[in-house]
């Protein structure tokens, strides 16, 4: 097919930015080209999706992403393609989303590899997807030449043999991959490249539209929430490649080499000696493999520019790179049907993975939404001629056979796949078995997404910035507060950093957000205080700009605490090393950290603006109901789960067991009211007000607001 | 000393009903909290094993009373009992319940295939 629209090369005049930002037009395979200069204030990532988002979808009332108007906007950000450490190789999905309740909110997804340098190396910031598609298609992107291609033989394939084909397509010389002669020959002065392009796609869960529908990129990356893979799905959109051969032009560039080997010198792991009790997040030895491999030896595997390397190629040759939650959700079930043997154990398990990343699959809600099905199966209601008519045979749970049965008939909306691919939580309703959610059998407690690990009434930063935003937050700032002194006791040592100094480090770090230390203590008759509220927005806001937007990655970011620097001293917000550190070197601008902060805020109220209009009022904001009624009896089987508490009558900190309560549901509304109150939100709906929209300089959004009565009501 | 017959050691290896089968977890840095449930002795021992980047979660109390009630193996109720009673670390606890359980699981597979094993 040939493409409508040309091109003009201009090459990126913004430092960290390529210039340039894709409008893919499916509707009529068009596209053109928008300028990156007017976007620039919202950073990259998310910020920048949600702008484009406001400006070119058509219809925000929409409440299922797979909509015409939709508009979906994969982007990169300032540091992507770059040397900055571990911000290099993220990439930000945004959109409408579909399979939350009960609004398929405007939503985010991210995912590693090597796909946003390659899109800012072909001269992108990030690339719009609006309309719908005639027919299947993907798009080849190389540097300035944009091509719609047809992908009829491409839909049914797996992402993997889907990647393969299009590295064969643009294998147009019929060589094998070696140097590829680039279209338009002399764009740029380059006329050949051994580059591999970079590829996002989706398999048939996403062409099948099923709520767990992902986008995928090479191995083992992939943007799992949000259902984006059913969004593409829907927009006939099976894949865009890009291949570029340009570069990133670097403000300061030296200011980003020093930074970078401060860094390395204060926070950097000894590799010949590493410190396996180290706290903090920027300097620890990690490895997100969970299930028992039989082998250490591993080649790391990074995402572009990344100093850690978490993911892995063993010489066993499991797993396709594959890792964190998917090469551990299927583990129990694999290790009981092989009896234990750990080699079988782990090779079902890795294989079961690379299977959900070539299904474009999202592997997290099987995790709970297994135990579910097992659980009805058991109690006979589940199962041929049963109540819930299912061909699948649990009896052979934890076998490979049993996986691919269940994950096929999920992505190909087979047998009970049918009613699956709409959501866990979405099936439990239609079978007739609400209260398995409302009791927490489905342990599904925010926007009918499934627990992350964390449960909401213990860590409740993770499930108060969940429910304030749109989906699992699965942003990891406080979890070392868990993790660290939960292990240290474990193994009976005294906590590494004592509660009264962590929570004092973390304090300053959150300022001027906080007044002090409170913010952190998570006693029961703490957690609705005015300080974790605080601490709270600051989650939200930083997750918003420096992780979302700037795409620092999640496991490395924020530093907090760090044992690895003197003082225990994290590196976030650091005059010398922090995030705005390397962000003013990549861009020669002169913002502050907490100038971070106040764009992430306005990344939030703009959201919240769409949210709004989409038909989101504060009452949705609500847990399921076990996170209110039912204590954490999961401490049946959890020995504990510490976090810093203060001592109300000596004033002492100490890390305490949170375990055993449940959230009280008056007095979250009430937090609601002063969290809405100080994020400038009207707290009667949480819809934005006139003055903090103004405030922001987000005019135009208030009067859109207002036209369609969603206004909020000034304080 | 309690001779043991290999009728009972089957029983003591038996699948329970689903109803009485026992949850317990591991921490994985950073997915976080994973559960599992536990149908039998043996599939109770390779699940608490302890490995090098998870930390295995159970209740020993539970544990304890699991045995006690759905498996009916009241010696190894009685080793967890003890174990737990002693002032030593969790992960050390954790570590000797995994043992207490081997051993006792290996016995009974003896047993079970009518090898003559007493109770120590």
């Amino acid at each position: 097919m040939a493409s409508k629209s040309k091109v003009i090369h201009d090459p990126g005049v913004l430092p960290g930015y390529a210039g340039k930002i894709l409008h893919l037009k499916l509707s009529d395979l068009s596209y053109e080209i928008i300028p990156t200069k007017k976007y620039q204030k919202w950073g990259g990532g998310n910020g920048l999706g949600t702008a484009l988002f406001w400006d070119y979808c058509e219809d925000k009332t929409i409440q299922d992403g797979r909509h015409e108007k939709n508009v979906c906007v994969v982007a990169s950000s300032p540091f992507c393609g770059t040397s900055v450490p571990s911000a290099g190789g993220r990439c930000e999905v945004t959109g409408i989303g579909y399979g939350q309740i009960p609004i398929s909110w405007y939503t985010r997804s991210n995912f590693g590899g090597r796909y946003s340098a390659m899109m800012k190396y072909a001269g992108w910031d990030a690339v719009v997807i609006s309309g719908k598609a005639p027919e299947a298609v993907w798009v080849e992107v190389t540097n300035a030449t944009v091509t719609y291609h047809k992908a009829k033989s491409l839909w049914g394939k797996g992402t993997r043999e889907t990647q393969l084909a299009i590295f064969s397509a643009l294998d147009r010389e019929n060589k094998g991959w070696g140097w590829e002669p680039l279209p338009g020959k002399g764009d740029k002065g380059v006329e050949y490249s051994t580059q591999k392009p970079a590829i996002l796609c989706i398999g048939p869960a996403g062409e099948n539209q099923t709520q767990l529908g992902s986008l995928v990129h090479d191995s083992g990356n992939g943007a799992g929430q949000g259902g984006f893979g059913a969004v593409w799905g829907f927009k006939n959109l099976k894949a865009i490649s890009f291949m570029g051969t340009g570069s990133i032009k670097i403000a300061d560039p030296m200011a980003l080499v020093d930074a970078r080997f401060l860094q390395k010198e204060i926070y950097g792991v000894n590799m010949e000696e590493p410190d396996i009790h180290q706290w903090g997040m920027l300097g620890r030895v990690f490895t997100s493999t969970f299930v028992g491999v039989p082998s250490n030896n591993r080649r790391a595997q990074a995402c572009m520019g990344c100093v850690m390397g978490c993911r892995s190629r063993y010489d066993i040759g499991y797993g396709n790179e594959v890792s964190c939650q998917e090469t551990s959700w299927y583990g129990h079930y694999a290790g009981k049907y092989a009896k234990g043997d750990e080699i079988e154990m782990a090779k079902v398990t890795m294989q079961v993975a690379d299977y959900c990343n070539d299904l474009g699959l999202n592997s997290y809600p099987f995790e709970h939404g297994l135990d579910w099905l097992e659980g009805l199966w058991h109690k006979g209601i589940l199962g041929p001629d049963k109540q819930i008519e299912t061909k699948l045979n649990f009896d052979e749970i934890g076998s490979l056979e049993f996986a691919k049965a269940l994950l096929k008939i999920v992505a190909h909306r087979e047998d009970i796949g049918k009613d699956l691919a709409e959501g866990f939580v979405q099936t439990a309703h239609k079978w007739g078995r609400k209260q398995d959610h409302d009791d927490g059998t489905l342990l599904f407690p925010y926007w009918g997404m499934p627990e992350h690990g964390y449960d909401p009434r213990a860590e409740v930063e993770w499930g108060f910035a969940s429910i304030m935003t749109d989906r699992d937050i699965n942003s990891h700032e406080f979890n070392p507060l868990f993790w660290k002194p939960t292990v240290a006791i474990a193994f009976g040592m005294r906590p590494r950093i004592s509660a009264e100094e962590i929570v004092h480090l973390i304090a300053d770090k959150l300022k001027p957000y906080v007044k002090g230390p409170e913010c952190l203590d998570f006693s029961t008759n703490n957690i609705y205080s005015d300080e974790v509220l605080n601490m709270t927005r600051w989650y939200i806001h930083y997750s918003r700009f420096w992780k979302n937007s700037a795409l620092f990655c999640d496991l490395r970011w924020a530093d907090l605490f760090d044992t690895n620097a003197p003082g225990n001293v994290g590196a976030t917000g650091d005059s010398r090393l922090g995030e705005q550190v390397f962000w003013n070197a990549v861009t020669g601008e002169n913002i502050s950290f907490v100038d971070g902060l106040s764009k992430g805020h306005r990344i939030y109220i703009l959201q919240s603006a769409i949210w709004a209009l989409q038909g989101r009022h504060r009452d949705h904001a609500k847990f399921a109901d076990y996170i209110y009624e039912k204590k954490n009896e999961n401490g049946e089987f959890f020995p504990f789960y510490f976090w810093p508490c203060k001592n109300e009558k000596t004033g002492k900190w100490a890390y305490e067991d949170v375990l055993h309560r449940h959230l009280d549901r008056e007095k979250f509304e009430e937090w609601k009211d002063r969290f809405y109150k100080a994020e400038g939100l009207d707290p009667k709906t949480g819809w934005p007000t006139q003055t903090t929209l103004e405030k922001l300089g987000l005019g135009d959004v208030a009067k859109e607001l207002d036209a369609y009565g969603k206004l909020g009501k000034e304080a | 000393m309690k001779k043991i017959d290999s009728i009972e050691a089957q029983h003591l290896l038996r699948e329970l009903p689903y109803e009485k089968w026992l949850e317990i977890g591991r921490m994985m840095i950073p997915k976080g909290i994973h559960h599992a449930r536990i149908a039998s002795l043996t599939e109770l021992e390779w699940s608490i094993r302890p490995t090098a980047k998870t930390l295995v979660l159970m209740r020993f109390d539970n544990l304890e009373r699991w045995l006690h009630e759905a498996i009916g193996d009241h010696i190894l109720a009685d080793t967890v009992l003890a174990i737990r009673s002693r002032n030593i670390p969790y992960v050390e606890q954790s570590q000797a319940v995994y043992d207490a359980v081997s051993k006792r699981v290996a016995i009974l597979r003896k047993v079970a295939e009518k090898e003559e094993v007493y109770h120590a």
